[in-house]
């Protein structure tokens, strides 16, 4: 399960990536290496557990890929080592977390090594080695949860190549213990936690009889588990996202979280009982994510509606209720757009304020209008020469007695429209807007400044940097150049 | 939703463009025509700018009853003036249909009345007319508003407002870029040209 998962996190190539060397365990260096980059390399979208995930996941292979070969305690410690550098590099907080990590990872870690020296005899300095380097553990609290679940891993695949009867003792004890770390943990943090626990128990579950049926077909059917409960994962928060405000995304998330825990939980639990085919995995999968969608369905369905319990069905009042929906739902809209209007209920309030907000707009569009009027008496209105790059909207030939007006005016409108490509986030009027108030403090001392501003802002950059941004969509650099060069 | 930047640049472009085919910058004009024509090019260019909806039609077409205005309007949207050839003749039947719409709820409300208790009548009454009322004032707002239903009148409403709200962004940001202009010797090449190294900070 959990490597794949993990993986799922890096990407498709990942994935490729690790069918192929689970089957050849020459070359794992420089491939778990590449994965640990790619994790390392995407931008932090999702929670950072699943990036987490994915970085440990990837040491989790090397040496386990390693394993067959080297030495099992000196893979351990290589392991925590890279662990703890991954967790600088990530750069997360608070040092409890990082107590938990230690009292979780600790004695996993000394179970290993325990096992390790009843195989070969390595001496106890890795545990040491593991306690110092676990120190700046400073983690997500579910960052105790996969260091637990990566040592259980590791026991995993000592499986297959040590003694069977000893490993599974100890991957049980490793359970036990990080499971138990875990809940002290759980009582102090909360939901995420006891996300972590269930999926604790369920992982040492799959861990005590993984024992029996043999690693690979395991890891098989882990690997497809993960792979479908990390797509889930990710389907269902880019849906949460696309649909929900960032706000209230972080809500989303913990529930997503549950629900896939819910049914990592159910299939997991399925496993043990048959060997299953991927193919009811992803009947599985595909149920869930029905569910997930359940509850954003409303949103989009328009024509097709289904009865909900408890409710009529005949035609009229189904008719009703998707008239009433689609009412609420605009009125909803309307009162996000409206300002301050979240607490008004009732239709004919809410309408009142639509009212308001409405007139309160034309007026001010009147208002701003008479502005403009009184200003354009005064001044000759230079904002026009920026249009002529724009002739082939107009169908009347400009005068070229435009293209004489100030060259300035007009490259600094052009300035000021260019930001837009090269700011998506912000809107023009919102650069616009804050770039005036920025002049109008200092009108005259303002002016002076900027002569020495403009020193290195000459002539040439200005142009140069029009022309490269080019303009909206339907930019042709040579009017905007011609323009800039008239006199 | 709508309010992209290229939205408010493709009106501002416009709006800007109207400004100069009504030569509202010229000194021959009175406060109020110039007035009239601001808001003229200003509303041109968010109908224009926001494509097809129902508001936008009904406001071009508002816009142009107005004879003087029409050419002008023709050369500031081009192409876009085909906006007023979408099905116009909703609003012809529509309001026949109403008459006889009202006349219909009128007696199936009289109807409904004796059959239920009479709170109830009274309540539900109340709130109709309540909303009624308020909906004929936002269709009176609304440009092209009163041949449109309960539901694509709030469409409508939600999308006009955010229009308007990008109006009034546009033409505030205008309204302080002049000023700011108006302060400063309009004739010194060199000092405007500094401006944009306003601009980034």
């Amino acid at each position: 399960m959990g490597k794949e998962r993990f993986f799922g996190g890096n990407g498709p190539l990942a994935e490729a990536v690790l069918p192929s060397e689970l089957k050849s365990a020459a070359g794992a260096d420089q491939l778990p290496r590449s994965s640990l980059n790619l994790g390392w390399d995407q931008p932090m979208q999702h929670d950072a557990h699943a990036y987490l995930e994915s970085d440990i996941s990837s040491l989790v292979l090397s040496p386990s890929f390693n394993a067959p070969t080297g030495n099992d305690g000196v893979v351990v410690r290589e392991l925590i080592g890279r662990l703890g550098s991954i967790c600088k590099s990530r750069d997360i907080t608070p040092t409890s977390r990082c107590q938990v990590a230690r009292t979780s990872c600790s004695p996993p870690m000394l179970n290993l090594t325990v096992t390790d020296d009843q195989q070969q005899g390595v001496p106890g300095q890795g545990n040491e080695m593991a306690a110092s380097q676990l120190a700046p553990f400073a983690g997500d609290p579910g960052l105790g949860e996969t260091a637990a679940r990566f040592c259980c891993f590791g026991l995993r695949n000592h499986v297959g190549i040590g003694a069977q009867l000893g490993i599974a003792e100890a991957g049980k004890l490793s359970r036990v213990s990080s499971s138990q770390s875990l809940m002290a943990a759980n009582n102090g943090k909360g939901v995420t936690k006891s996300d972590s626990t269930m999926e604790m128990s369920r992982f040492g579950g799959r861990i005590s009889c993984s024992s029996s049926p043999g690693a690979s077909s395991v890891s098989d059917s882990l690997a497809a588990t993960g792979a479908e409960s990390n797509a889930r994962k990710r389907k269902a928060a880019p849906k949460g996202k696309g649909k929900i405000s960032p706000l209230s995304s972080p809500n989303m998330n913990p529930p997503n979280e549950e629900n896939s825990g819910t049914k990592k939980c159910k299939l997991r639990e399925d496993q043990k009982n048959t060997a299953k085919p991927t193919s009811e995995q992803n009947s599985n999968g595909s149920r869930k994510l029905g569910e997930d969608a359940k509850p954003l369905e409303p949103l989009k369905d328009y024509i097709h509606v289904r009865a909900r319990r408890g409710q009529a069905t005949d035609s009229h009042s189904l008719a009703e209720r998707v008239r009433r929906e689609k009412i609420s739902e605009r009125m909803k809209f309307l009162q996000n757009l409206v300002p301050g209007c979240r607490k008004v209920t009732g239709k004919a309030v809410m309408l009142d304020e639509i009212i308001n907000y409405v007139q309160s707009l034309q007026r001010q569009v009147e208002f701003l209008s008479m502005k403009l009027a009184t200003l354009n008496s005064q001044l000759e209105f230079d904002m026009e020469t920026l249009l002529p790059k724009d002739m082939h909207h107009a169908h009347v030939p400009f005068p070229h007695q435009l293209y004489e007006l100030g060259m300035a005016s007009s490259a600094f409108f052009f300035f000021l429209l260019c930001q837009q490509p090269a700011q998506t986030d912000s809107n023009l009027l919102e650069m616009s807007l804050r770039w005036p108030s920025s002049l109008q403090v200092p009108h005259l001392d303002g002016f002076t400044d900027a002569t020495s501003q403009f020193v290195n802002f000459g002539e040439d950059d200005l142009r140069q940097y029009v022309v490269q941004m080019g303009f909206g969509e339907s930019q042709a650099t040579e009017p905007s150049s011609q323009l800039l060069y008239a006199e | 939703m709508q309010l992209t930047s290229s939205f408010k640049l493709v009106f501002l472009k416009q709006m800007l463009l109207g400004f100069q085919l009504s030569a509202v910058s010229s000194n021959n004009m009175s406060f109020h025509e110039r007035k009239n024509a601001i808001k003229f090019s200003a509303d041109a260019a968010i109908a224009f700018a926001r494509g097809r909806t129902r508001w936008s039609q009904g406001l071009i077409r508002n816009l142009s009853k107005n004879e003087k205005n029409k050419d002008v309007l023709k050369g500031l949207l081009g192409r876009e003036y085909d906006n007023l050839s979408k099905p116009c003749c909703n609003s012809w039947k529509i309001p026949r249909s109403k008459k006889i719409l009202r006349r219909c709820l009128r007696m199936s409300s009289t109807r409904k009345m004796a059959g239920r208790a009479q709170h109830d009548v009274g309540k539900s009454i109340l709130a109709k007319t309540l909303a009624k009322k308020r909906i004929q004032v936002l269709k009176k707002l609304v440009p092209g508003g009163e041949s449109m239903d309960g539901f694509s009148l709030l469409d409508e409403t939600l999308d006009y407002a955010m229009s308007l709200k990008a109006q009034v962004d546009g033409m505030r940001c205008v309204l302080r870029t002049s000023e700011a202009l108006n302060f400063k010797a309009p004739t010194d090449s060199t000092m405007q040209v500094k401006q944009p190294s306003f601009v980034g900070e």
